[in-house]
């Protein structure tokens, strides 16, 4: 072993070392030059040094007999010239985890929120506070005289408190080399219907016609991570549909795989949008133009989710021109596909 | 033993309901969900929690089918250090046919450096999952052990790590027939029925298929 012993300071700061509490005089005895001596801890001739950097100090001791005063320059070269590379990097994970937990954070947040104002809009806060003794009284008075708002109020809560789940997942997923998948084999229609169930009430509200063709055959994938990729597209359906159009989601079989067809009277995908839609951060043209865009996931966490699931997502834009709309905000007929392993 | 049918020329197909009956889910969790309420809904009627294992030979252990451990807050009574995780590689080693499902509100990814535990289980889920992923895995695992289908399945799949060959589903249906019939199933007489030395893990199988325990 060449180098026994180092002592990295950065910025102040110990960043990297191993030497042991006996030595740290040595350390403080030690100057810039490298000196050859009889180390009177171990008993053996050794080589150490202290340099100076710009943001610190390293302080390297060898007690190997072959090397030499020059080699030693060259290991305290190298340590100098990699530490700052080695710390930007550090900084850099720092960055990434501290921009996703970020975002984790203001998403849940906005969840909550949700989910807090939704049933306070039901129940008022002060009605529960006042009326300590008899809240249950209180909540099914509500229930009786509002039976419309609060089944509207019990579906928003279920809808958000779904996005907080998938929060979660995706969080754990994009924060890993290899997330834990189980693939098993779920029915395609199920899990299809199962993560449009949370968007079905605001699809009806705005007078989407929802058509669900058949579909008898199964998926093998990971139910976490599909799930979070439909979810995604089925929320990105909900904002960007056309109101009073029909949403028709059908099955086709082949051999190998089920495709998932989403077909929409949905904001116009524009040719900037299509060669790009997929990238990290991007949001569509017209999206950005309205004003709805980037509160979801980005299109580039479905596909990496897709392609986690050995699928792929495609889409084919502006499928029915007759459906193309004259009005200020483009609307077209488009079709997001899904294709999955059977 | 039998009591779960009698010993008839013609082994019948449970249906999922029968299954339902049959099939018994253990949640080991200190905190209470609403998920066991719910799994009783949907008719798996022997789902209980305990809220930690005092001995691995506890009766509601023993007889279970089906574990959820929760990796955080159990297997504190037996002194396990790595508490729920701990308490998996115990259960798995001795109870190697019982499904045994680690559940947890922990980042996987912290989960993954724990690595025995975690891999001895047979499946993980977070505490956030679907009613429907909960009831997807307690059907396929409770499928996997009561319905004739899949055991002769299970079968199949030994008897390739075994012997090397695929045995026709209709020999093995013949031999399962035939043990039931004479009501033994030891180690011994599934190796002489199916041609085995090594007739452990088969044994296992049909001892669970046909009574419900082991």
């Amino acid at each position: 072993m060449k180098i026994k012993y180092y002592h990295i300071i950065y910025e102040g700061k110990i960043i990297a070392s191993n030497l042991p509490e006996s030595h740290l005089n040595e350390l403080q005895s030690c100057d810039t030059s490298i000196k050859k001596c009889v180390c009177e801890i171990e008993g053996s001739h050794k080589r150490h040094g202290a340099r100076k950097y710009t943001s610190g100090l390293v302080y390297l001791v060898s007690y190997d007999k072959n090397i030499t005063n020059k080699i030693l320059e060259h290991y305290f070269d190298a340590c100098i010239f990699f530490i700052p590379y080695i710390i930007k990097n550090k900084e850099d994970i720092r960055d990434g985890e501290e921009r996703n937990f970020k975002r984790l954070r203001h998403n849940l947040i906005s969840h909550n929120a949700n989910i807090l104002q939704y049933i306070y809009n039901l129940v008022p806060q002060d009605s529960l506070v006042l009326n300590g003794k008899r809240q249950t009284e209180v909540i099914k008075e509500i229930v009786i005289k509002k039976p419309d708002e609060t089944s509207r109020t019990v579906l928003r809560v279920l809808k958000s408190a779904n996005f907080m789940k998938s929060e979660f997942d995706v969080f754990d997923m994009i924060n890993m080399e290899n997330p834990y998948l189980e693939f098993h084999k779920h029915s395609a229609h199920k899990i299809t219907l199962l993560n449009l169930t949370p968007f079905w009430l605001d699809l009806i509200e705005k007078g989407i016609i929802i058509e669900i063709g058949p579909c008898h055959e199964h998926v093998i994938v990971d139910y976490k991570s599909i799930s979070v990729a439909l979810c995604h597209l089925f929320d990105n359906a909900t904002k960007y549909i056309l109101p009073n159009t029909s949403f028709s989601i059908y099955f086709r079989s082949s051999p190998k795989e089920i495709d998932i067809n989403l077909e929409m009277t949905s904001i116009k995908i524009t040719d900037a949008d299509i060669g790009n839609i997929f990238k990290e951060n991007y949001s569509g043209e017209i999206a950005t133009k309205i004003g709805k865009s980037g509160s979801g996931l980005g299109m580039n966490i479905v596909k990496k989710l897709i392609e986690l699931n050995h699928g792929e997502i495609s889409i084919r834009r502006d499928i029915d021109t007759r459906q193309r709309t004259k009005s200020i905000v483009p609307f077209e007929r488009n079709l997001f596909q899904v294709k999955l392993s059977k | 033993m039998f009591g779960l049918f009698t010993a008839n020329k013609k082994l019948p197909e449970r249906s999922l309901d029968e299954i339902k009956q049959i099939c018994k889910v253990l949640f080991i969790d200190d905190k209470n969900f609403p998920l066991i309420e719910i799994l009783k809904t949907a008719g798996w009627v022997n789902t209980r929690r305990i809220k930690d294992v005092d001995s691995l030979d506890q009766s509601e252990v023993r007889e279970s089918h089906i574990m959820f451990v929760d990796i955080q807050g159990v297997g504190k009574r037996l002194k396990f250090h790595d508490e729920g995780l701990g308490l998996i590689v115990a259960l798995k080693t001795k109870y190697p046919s019982k499904k045994i499902i680690a559940y947890s509100a922990e980042d996987q990814g912290q989960v993954q450096a724990f690595s025995d535990g975690i891999n001895m289980a047979d499946s993980r889920m977070s505490k956030n999952a679907d009613p429907y992923q909960f009831q997807f895995l307690v059907e396929k695992f409770a499928k996997e052990a009561f319905s004739l289908n899949e055991c002769i399945e299970r079968i199949k799949q030994l008897l390739i790590k075994e012997i090397g060959r695929s045995v026709e589903s209709d020999a093995i249906l013949k031999k399962l027939t035939k043990i039931a019939t004479s009501k033994n199933f030891s180690v011994d007489e599934v190796g002489k029925v199916f041609n085995l030395q090594n007739a452990a893990n088969v044994s296992s199988v049909i001892q669970l298929f046909l009574t419900g325990g082991g």
